[in-house]
C-alpha cells in the first residue's frame, strides 16, 4: 500500500482560524491525499444542537472555509468537512453549504460537493422506540416515543461508511453533518484501502490539530488565524504524525495525551459499528518531530449502532451577575441565598415553572461538592441562573432575585442603600431557549448509511 | 518526612469532558522513573482519587495507567450534565483542583534521594 497522506488544518472549523502561511506551506511541501477536519462537537453543551446556532465565531468559520477551498480545489486535494456548522444539523449543514456556495461564487472555483445530513426523522425514531429496546449511554434509561416527541432535534453521529459513499461518488468537496471526529479525518485513508483501527486512531490524535503537538521553540501564537496543521501518514500497520510547522513536534507523550483526549478509557472506546481498541498501541520516536504509532485494532460490533444526540427545549433562561463586597454578607451567604431562594418561589409558583441555580465564583462556583479549599474570596461574584416555562417568567423572578438580594435585611446589615453591585443595565440578562440532553443513546442499524443521505451538487 | 505533589512531577495534569455525563482526568509524569514509582508503592489508587474528589469509588467509572507513556486516567461521573441548567463547568477543563492536593512519601522515590 502507498503511504496516504491527510492533513488536519484545525483541531475545529472556525475555532480561532487556519494560520494561513503554514498551511499553504503544508500543501505545497507535503503534497497531502486529503484535507480533513471537524466542525464541531457536543461539548459545548446541548443548546447549540437544540437551537440550531453555530458555536464558533462566522467570520472565522467563513476564513477557514474560505481558505481550504481556494487552497485545495486548485490543487485537486479533497476536502473533507465533519459535524458541519457546529452539531451537524439540518440548520448547521445549511449554514455550512450556504458559505461554501458564497466562496465558491466569491473565488470563481468550481467542484462536485458532496452534503451528507445527519439529522434523525422524530416519527421515525419514536416508532422504533415503541417497538424495540434502544439503550442509554453512561446510565441513561432505554429511549421511548416520549423522550423523542420531547426533542427538537436529534442527530445521529455517522461513521466512516456515509463519508466512503460520497468519494465514491467523486465528491471533491464532503460537508457531513454530524459525524465522529475521528471518522471524518480517517474516512479518505480507509476508502484508499488503509486498516481501519489504525486510521481511526491517526484521526483520534489529529482531531485537535495542533493541540496533539508541543512546542520546541518559543512559537508566537496568540495574535490572529494561529492554528497549525497536522500531518499523518499511514502505511501498512502503522501511522505516523508530524507537525506543519518547525517550532512544534509531536512526541509520543504529545499524541498519546491526545490519544486520552476527552474519553473515558486510554484502552478502548466505542465508535460507529464497533470498537476502538487502543489497549496494544505502541508510541515510537521515530526522528525529533515525528511519532510513530502501531497496534492499534478495530473491533466491528454487530449489529452496527449508531450514537444519537437529542436535544430537549427545559425553558428560558435570565442572568443577572450580583457582586458582594460586604463581609458581613459573604459570612452569611449561603443561607441569605437559600431563604432567597425560598421566598422568590414562594412568590411565584403558580405563575409556571421555575429552576434557580446559583453560581457564587469566590466561593466553590467551580468545583462545587469536588472543593477541598476552604478559603472564600473577599468578594463573591452571585450569578444567579433562572429556567422558567416562559421568557417573560424567568426575566419577572431573575429582576425579583436582584432586587430582592440588594435589599435583603441580613444579621448586623449596614448597606441600607443596597448590598450588591449590579452588574449590567439592564440588570437582568435573557438567555432564550435553554435545552438539555435528553436522548444519548446507540440505535442499531442494517445499513450504516441509512440514516445519512448524501447529495451530490455540482458547484 | 517530606511530601511531594502530584502536579510537581506530571507535565500533563488536566479534565475534559468525555461524553456529556463524565469528566476525564489525565495525569502524565514528566519522568518514568517517577511514574514507576508511583506504580510499584501503588502511590495513586481509585480510592485516593475519590477521597481527592471527595466521592465515593463508584462514581469513578474508570481507573487506569499506561506504562508506555508514564500516564494514569480516572474518569468520574458528573453530578449534573454538561451544559444543563446548573452545571459549572461546560466543557469539564477546571476540575483539576482536587488532584493539587494529593502527595507522596519522598521516600517512594528513591532515584531521587540519590540522585
Amino acid at each position: 500500500m502507498k503511504p496516504i497522506k491527510t492533513v488536519t488544518p484545525t483541531g475545529c472549523i472556525g475555532n480561532r482560524g487556519i494560520n494561513r502561511e503554514a498551511f499553504i506551506r503544508v500543501l505545497d511541501e507535503e503534497r497531502p491525499d486529503v484535507v480533513a477536519a471537524d466542525a464541531g462537537s457536543l461539548d459545548c453543551g446541548p443548546w447549540y444542537l437544540g437551537a440550531g446556532k453555530a458555536h464558533s465565531p462566522l467570520k472565522n468559520i467563513t476564513w477557514d472555509l474560505d481558505l481550504l477551498l481556494t487552497e485545495c480545489v486548485p490543487r485537486k486535494i479533497p476536502v473533507i468537512i465533519g459535524s458541519a456548522g457546529g452539531s451537524g444539523a439540518n440548520a448547521h449543514v445549511q449554514l455550512t453549504v450556504d458559505l461554501i456556495h458564497e466562496i465558491a461564487k466569491k473565488r470563481g472555483l468550481n467542484f462536485r460537493l458532496a452534503v451528507i445530513r445527519s439529522e434523525v426523522n422524530k416519527s421515525y425514531l419514536a416508532q422504533r422506540a415503541s417497538a424495540e429496546r434502544i439503550t442509554g449511554i453512561d446510565g441513561l434509561e432505554p429511549l421511548t416515543p416520549t423522550d423523542v416527541e420531547s426533542c427538537s432535534t436529534i442527530v445521529g453521529m455517522m461513521g466512516v461508511e456515509p463519508l466512503m459513499k460520497a468519494l465514491n461518488a467523486g465528491a471533491e468537496v464532503i460537508i457531513a453533518g454530524r459525524a465522529a471526529d475521528n471518522a471524518v479525518i480517517g474516512s479518505f485513508a480507509v476508502w484508499r484501502g488503509a486498516d481501519k483501527g489504525l486510521a481511526l486512531h491517526m484521526g483520534d490524535i489529529m482531531e485537535c490539530g495542533d493541540t496533539a503537538l508541543i512546542e520546541t521553540q518559543k512559537l508566537l501564537r496568540g495574535l490572529g488565524p494561529n492554528r497549525i496543521p497536522i500531518i499523518g501518514t499511514i502505511g501498512e500497520g502503522y501511522f505516523q504524525l508530524k507537525a506543519g510547522h518547525p517550532s512544534l513536534a509531536c512526541t509520543p507523550q504529545s499524541a498519546a495525551a491526545h490519544s486520552l483526549y476527552e474519553r473515558s478509557s486510554m484502552y478502548s472506546s466505542a465508535q460507529p459499528g464497533g470498537v476502538l481498541d487502543t489497549s496494544g498501541a505502541l508510541y515510537e520516536q521515530v526522528d525529533p518531530v515525528t511519532t510513530r504509532v502501531t497496534g492499534t485494532k478495530f473491533i466491528s460490533t454487530n449489529p452496527y449502532t449508531v450514537l444519537l444526540e437529542g436535544a430537549r427545549r427545559v425553558g428560558y433562561r435570565s442572568v443577572t451577575i450580583l457582586g458582594v463586597r460586604s463581609p458581613r454578607m459573604i459570612e452569611q451567604i449561603d443561607q441569605i441565598l437559600e431563604q432567597l431562594r425560598e421566598s422568590v418561589i414562594a412568590l411565584f409558583k403558580d405563575e409556571g415553572k421555575i429552576k434557580i441555580h446559583f453560581h457564587v465564583y469566590g466561593k466553590n462556583a467551580v468545583l462545587g461538592g469536588h472543593e477541598f479549599s476552604n478559603n472564600v474570596s473577599h468578594e463573591l461574584g452571585v450569578v444567579a441562573d433562572v429556567v422558567a416555562d416562559t421568557q417573560a417568567l424567568a426575566h419577572q423572578v431573575a429582576d425579583d432575585i436582584w432586587l430582592r438580594l440588594s435589599f435583603w435585611r441580613y444579621e448586623g446589615r449596614q448597606t441600607t442603600a443596597g448590598n450588591c453591585a449590579v452588574l449590567f443595565s439592564p440588570n437582568v440578562i435573557d438567555g432564550g431557549e435553554t435545552f438539555d440532553l435528553k436522548i444519548y443513546h446507540q440505535l442499531p442499524v442494517d445499513d450504516p448509511c441509512a440514516l445519512f443521505p448524501v447529495e451530490i451538487l455540482n458547484v | 518526612m517530606a511530601r511531594i505533589y502530584l502536579d510537581k512531577l506530571c507535565n500533563v495534569l488536566r479534565t475534559k469532558n468525555a461524553g456529556p455525563f463524565r469528566y476525564t482526568l489525565d495525569i502524565m509524569f514528566r519522568d518514568p522513573r517517577d511514574y514507576r514509582a508511583v506504580i510499584d508503592s501503588r502511590l495513586l489508587t481509585r480510592e485516593i482519587i475519590a477521597a481527592a474528589y471527595a466521592t465515593t469509588t463508584e462514581n469513578i467509572t474508570n481507573f487506569e495507567s499506561f506504562d508506555n507513556i508514564s500516564a494514569f486516567k480516572a474518569t468520574i461521573k458528573r453530578k449534573i450534565a454538561s451544559g444543563s441548567p446548573g452545571d459549572s463547568d461546560c466543557y469539564g477543563m477546571n476540575q483539576e483542583g482536587p488532584m493539587l492536593q494529593i502527595s507522596f512519601p519522598e521516600e517512594a522515590f528513591l532515584h531521587r534521594l540519590l540522585a
